[in-house]
């Protein structure tokens, strides 16, 4: 029970400092801020263009597609620690997993999704 | 650090997650919180799966990171399109279906 | 280090495996011809899914993956009514993507929802009950937005994907809690009494809720007439149907495996949300001028209605509540047929005044819409009624009176919106209004079939019910 208590005085620490926080800043502050607050960099260089511009789509489809792969081969690390005790079923099991993948990657190439022009 | 700690850290992340998604309006934001949720489950099932039963609970962190991925691909596919479409990705802002 | 290999008995998943290689052949196909290929195919596979659970070859029942997977008799009817909304809602998206060439993607989709259904239905673990449920959502969320002419469909499509997003999220939270209950993902960790059956019940909770999401439970229907309105017609019946037959299906499962500690919230959660889903769905329906909107509070009512079957589950519950899901299937799924029928490309955003004078233009689909509307709103002689008296004496037997009272009383105000439109079709001049397209084969005779099996349902009804009844134990 000790620890959930201190876990709860650390919330409350947590949540009062972060409170407290906001609280002075208000205070202290002078408002309202004048225009230059909200560049970027108070001093230096003045910024060219703005903070957000579009990507071309095809950036985003790359990304997709390496997190997805990415992330489902993960499972060959798992697969790896027990490949040893799984024997001959482990491996079929795991080229079958493979086999599923390349599917996948085989459709994304006939889409065309995998040329950049 | 006990199971107790781990426990509600992961439950107060996703309370976070959660409120998140209820308090913000763009898309990509919400998809966040949804991506935060999902993490927060991984920390409990994490902190049950070391504290109590052993490793299977470490297995199903993988499943749901995955399935996570498959989700966030398709969703960021989605919400690309929307926002190619409507100029915005601001779901206050988008409401030509109501009644 | 020894690792027990499970034992794998690939002749169950016989249906699936064949739904999974012609789901992924088809996305492959090209050409002038890939549209209607890709129709065949995908209805001809789930056609044989059907059949392959209807009448079960020897090993088609049977558990296998150290149980993670178990399908019984049960299991297979559930299968049965999946493929049998799949099957309709593809057969009615003909017209809808008629012009379009990327029909293999829509049905190759479709398919893969499939495929997702399958596994909810037979999963025996939480953790797989969530993959099943998410290779039924990610090509759900495409398919809601597959229409890109209509700036609705993507806003419903993003809807759809951030709440279902969210309610996975919360499916997953609750499996992780009960995991920490139970030690374990699998329903046979219940039989046992829990060590903290508060634990359990947070856990079953959420999962609960994130089921409600699928089935359109108040409050969790939210999403529904969104999506459905900007979604293409096919897709909106697919969805108003069959993830909700999945959904039951887990719920029944969750309901019927676990008693004791912990669980007894679930008949009240359940009866809860069933009063709520009958009073939102139908209130809401009543002031709907557009008739897919319509359909989807319709909907969300009529899973209301549903639900009422799992408090009852100690008595006719289950039996009451797959036969209704049977007759829903048939008569929604008529409802959409006929919808796509006089639709003519306006898609979703049909109203129910587009449908005046449709008696004198067109009077076999009048009288089939006609042949819904009534069985929707539960009279005799049409399967409806059954689904209805069936439903309520099932839950009168376990004691839910003040259940059953506000259900009849909501029935009443559904026939106001119901026969509104038979109203509508029967009683007012066809004003010149639109052009009749120029037939939609394919789902005028769907539309044609489902009205004669809806009456076939009414008029067979206690066969029917005894032969679902003998697949519950």
């Amino acid at each position: 029970m000790s620890s959930s208590l201190s876990l709860f005085i650390f919330l409350l620490l947590a949540a009062g400092s972060a409170a407290a926080i906001l609280l002075v800043s208000r205070r202290v502050g002078r408002r309202p801020l004048t225009a230059g607050k909200d560049v970027p960099y108070e001093c230096g260089m003045l910024p060219l263009e703005k903070p957000d511009p579009r990507f071309f789509v095809r950036f985003y489809k790359v990304a997709l597609l390496f997190v997805v792969f990415d992330v489902e081969i993960v499972f060959l690390y798992l697969w790896a620690v027990v490949v040893r005790d799984l024997g001959w079923f482990g491996i079929v099991e795991m080229f079958v997993f493979i086999a599923v993948l390349l599917a996948a990657l085989l459709y994304v190439w006939r889409k065309g999704d995998l040329e950049w022009e | 650090m006990s199971l107790m700690a781990v426990v509600f850290t992961g439950i107060l992340l996703f309370a976070v997650g959660a409120a998140g998604f209820v308090l913000r309006g763009n898309a990509l934001v919400l998809l966040l919180c949804i991506e935060i949720m999902l993490n927060a489950v991984n920390l409990v099932l994490a902190g049950f799966s070391r504290y109590l039963y052993g490793t299977e609970g470490q297995v199903f962190i993988f499943v749901i990171m995955a399935a996570g991925a498959a989700a966030a691909a398709v969703g960021l596919a989605v919400v690309a399109a929307l926002r190619r479409r409507l100029g915005t990705a601001d779901m206050n802002r988008i409401n030509a279906l109501k009644g | 280090m020894n690792i027990a290999l499970p034992e794998v008995d690939l002749a169950t998943l016989l249906p699936e495996g064949i739904l999974l290689t012609t789901a992924a052949a088809i996305l492959f196909l090209r050409g002038a011809r890939a549209n209607g290929t890709a129709l065949a195919a995908a209805m001809a596979a789930a056609a044989v899914s059907l059949l392959l659970s209807l009448f079960p070859y020897p090993g088609a029942a049977g558990g296998t993956f150290d149980g993670l997977v178990g399908k019984d008799a049960a299991a297979l009817l559930f299968l049965v009514l999946t493929d049998l909304a799949a099957l309709a809602a593809m057969a009615l998206s003909r017209q809808e993507t008629g012009g379009d060439e990327n029909g293999e993607t829509y049905y190759g989709l479709v398919l893969f929802a499939l495929l997702g259904m399958h596994v909810m239905v037979f999963a025996r673990d939480l953790l797989v009950i969530f993959l099943g449920m998410e290779i039924l959502a990610l090509p759900l969320y495409v398919l809601a937005g597959f229409d890109r002419g209509r700036k609705e469909g993507m806003e419903g499509s993003v809807k759809y994907f951030l709440l279902g997003g969210f309610s996975s999220a919360l499916f997953l939270l609750g499996t992780a809690l009960y995991y920490g209950a139970a030690g374990t993902t699998g329903m046979g960790g219940l039989s046992a009494s829990p060590a903290a059956p508060v634990l359990l019940a947070a856990g079953l909770a959420l999962v609960v809720a994130a089921l409600g999401f699928k089935i359109t439970a108040v409050p969790f229907h939210m999403w529904a007439p969104d999506v459905y309105e900007g979604a293409p017609l096919g897709v909106a019946a697919l969805l108003s149907a069959a993830p909700k037959a999945a959904a039951f299906a887990v719920l029944l499962r969750i309901g019927l495996a676990v008693p004791g500690a912990g669980t007894d919230f679930l008949p009240w959660a359940c009866a809860v949300m069933a009063g709520a889903s009958m009073a939102v769905g139908n209130l809401a329906a009543l002031r709907q001028e557009n008739l897919v909107r319509m359909l989807a509070y319709s909907g969300v009512a009529q899973g209301g209605y549903m639900l009422m079957g799992l408090p009852a589950l100690a008595g006719d519950g289950s039996p009451a509540l797959a036969f209704y899901l049977l007759v829903y299937i048939l008569m929604n799924l008529g409802a959409f047929a006929v919808a796509v029928t006089v639709a003519g490309g306006k898609g979703g955003s049909l109203k129910i005044g587009d449908l005046s004078g449709l008696a004198s233009r067109r009077p076999l689909v009048a009288f089939a819409m006609a042949v819904f509307m009534v069985s929707l709103a539960g009279l005799p002689p049409t399967g409806g009624f059954f689904a209805k008296f069936y439903m309520f004496k099932a839950a009168l037997g376990e004691g839910w009176l003040f259940l059953v009272l506000l259900a009849v009383g909501m029935t009443v105000v559904s026939l106001f919106y119901y026969l509104r439109v038979v109203a509508v079709m029967y009683m007012t001049e066809d004003k010149g209004g639109r052009a009749v397209p120029a037939g939609a084969p394919l789902a005028g005779g769907l539309a044609a079939l489902l009205a004669l099996a809806t009456l076939a349902t009414g008029i067979l009804p206690s066969w029917i019910f005894q032969g679902i009844g003998r697949v519950f134990p």
